[in-house]
């Protein structure tokens, strides 16, 4: 029990680390204090509590697959917040000082969405426990030994981005941000097809037997780059879809950026 | 030239808007159609353990966890992750699949909830 619960809590707090450390990482150059963050992070924790307390009702509604509807609809708004901060976010002081109200947003709702998303599975998981005559100890230490480990991850990747130049860092976070949105909206769409809203086809290929998901580095890449070793035709259109939208809106706006003089 | 290539282009974009749209459209008339297929969840094992579906067939699964704990029904290989709610139950389309074997398992307790689902 131990082992699960440090697996299943690891796998949602990884997530979450990752996306925070990256935008945590450019906070200083938009003025974002970590009060800011803490304010997402408690918005987040409130909003699982309430989403998992009433997921009994939730999940009967529309036929059975509210909960899908709920969960591809946090997930596109994760891709969209994601996506139009990495499209504005430039090497700019100016410019970003004008934008920051706007970069505020596009930065803590997406940490506030994915709290909501992954806490609100660990607070089931964990409660369920206090249900039973079952031992709590065993989950509660494997829950904090789970935590613990993604967000040393986590800080570690805050502060290895730290120590790059600027330049660079800003380069990592917006390929990681870009990768991360295309991840969450591919599983936008899984979830779709898992609500039979969308028309299912067989999977678009099979890596399974070179690259397991339920491997370790499997569940890393999926965790880092959404890796799905037998992903939908859908899934894939849309995570390649999603990159050129967001590729197209940075070139878009590095170009009005040139056009009115500004450095990107 | 160009606006001919365009027009092209726009009437294959429509036609596949069209084709998706209707394809959405077609896979919920059917919803009667397709095979259901219930899979319990009691003391935290799957009954029954071994599921069989028709190949190549959509098939709705209706899960109903009889235990008072949630469960995660997860598959790597049917690419599916829903939680189910103590004493409640819940839908999840899966398929169409090519004959095999796609196990799947509870991920809040892996050790004990473990099943197959065999489409033949």
């Amino acid at each position: 029990m131990l082992l699960t619960a440090i697996i299943i809590v690891l796998r949602e707090v990884l997530e979450a680390a990752l996306l925070i450390s990256l935008l945590a990482s450019v906070r200083r150059y938009l003025d974002i204090k970590f009060i800011h963050f803490f304010t997402a992070l408690s918005l987040g924790c409130i909003g699982a509590y309430v989403y998992a307390e009433n997921l009994s009702s939730i999940s009967e509604l529309f036929d059975y697959t509210g909960q899908e509807w709920v969960n591809s609809t946090m997930h596109l708004g994760i891709y969209l917040f994601l996506g139009l901060f990495t499209v504005f976010l430039r090497l700019n002081k100016e410019n970003m000082q004008r934008l920051k109200v706007w970069m505020r947003l596009l930065m803590l709702a997406p940490v506030a969405l994915i709290v909501i998303r992954e806490g609100s599975e660990v607070y089931i998981y964990i409660n369920s426990f206090f249900q039973t005559d079952r031992p709590v100890f065993p989950v509660v230490v494997g829950s904090i030994i789970g935590s613990s480990i993604g967000l040393s991850i986590g800080v570690l990747i805050y502060y290895t981005l730290l120590s790059c130049s600027l330049k660079i860092r800003f380069l990592t976070v917006k390929i990681a941000l870009s990768v991360i949105a295309c991840s969450v909206l591919s599983q936008a769409v899984a979830l779709l097809l898992q609500a039979d809203v969308l028309y299912s086809y067989p999977s678009l290929w099979d890596t399974s037997e070179y690259l397991s998901e339920e491997s370790v580095i499997g569940q890393l890449l999926y965790a880092m780059i959404g890796y799905e070793a037998t992903p939908a035709p859908q899934q894939a259109i849309a995570y390649a879809g999603g990159l050129v939208l967001i590729a197209f809106g940075v070139l878009l706006n590095k170009y009005y950026g040139y056009k009115n003089n500004v450095d990107c | 030239m160009n606006i001919n290539i365009n027009m092209n282009l726009v009437y294959q974009l429509v036609k596949n808007v069209l084709k998706i749209v209707t394809l959405s459209i077609v896979s919920h008339t059917v919803i009667a159609k397709t095979p259901l297929v219930e899979v319990r969840i009691k003391d935290h094992l799957f009954f029954p353990s071994e599921v069989i579906v028709p190949a190549d067939t959509k098939v709705k699964l209706l899960v109903i966890n009889d235990d008072t704990t949630a469960e995660e029904f997860e598959s790597y290989e049917l690419n599916r992750e829903k939680i189910i709610m103590g004493n409640r139950k819940s839908i999840i389309f899966i398929g169409p699949l090519k004959a095999g074997k796609y196990p799947f398992f509870g991920e809040f307790y892996p050790k004990t909830a473990q099943g197959v689902i065999i489409a033949q």
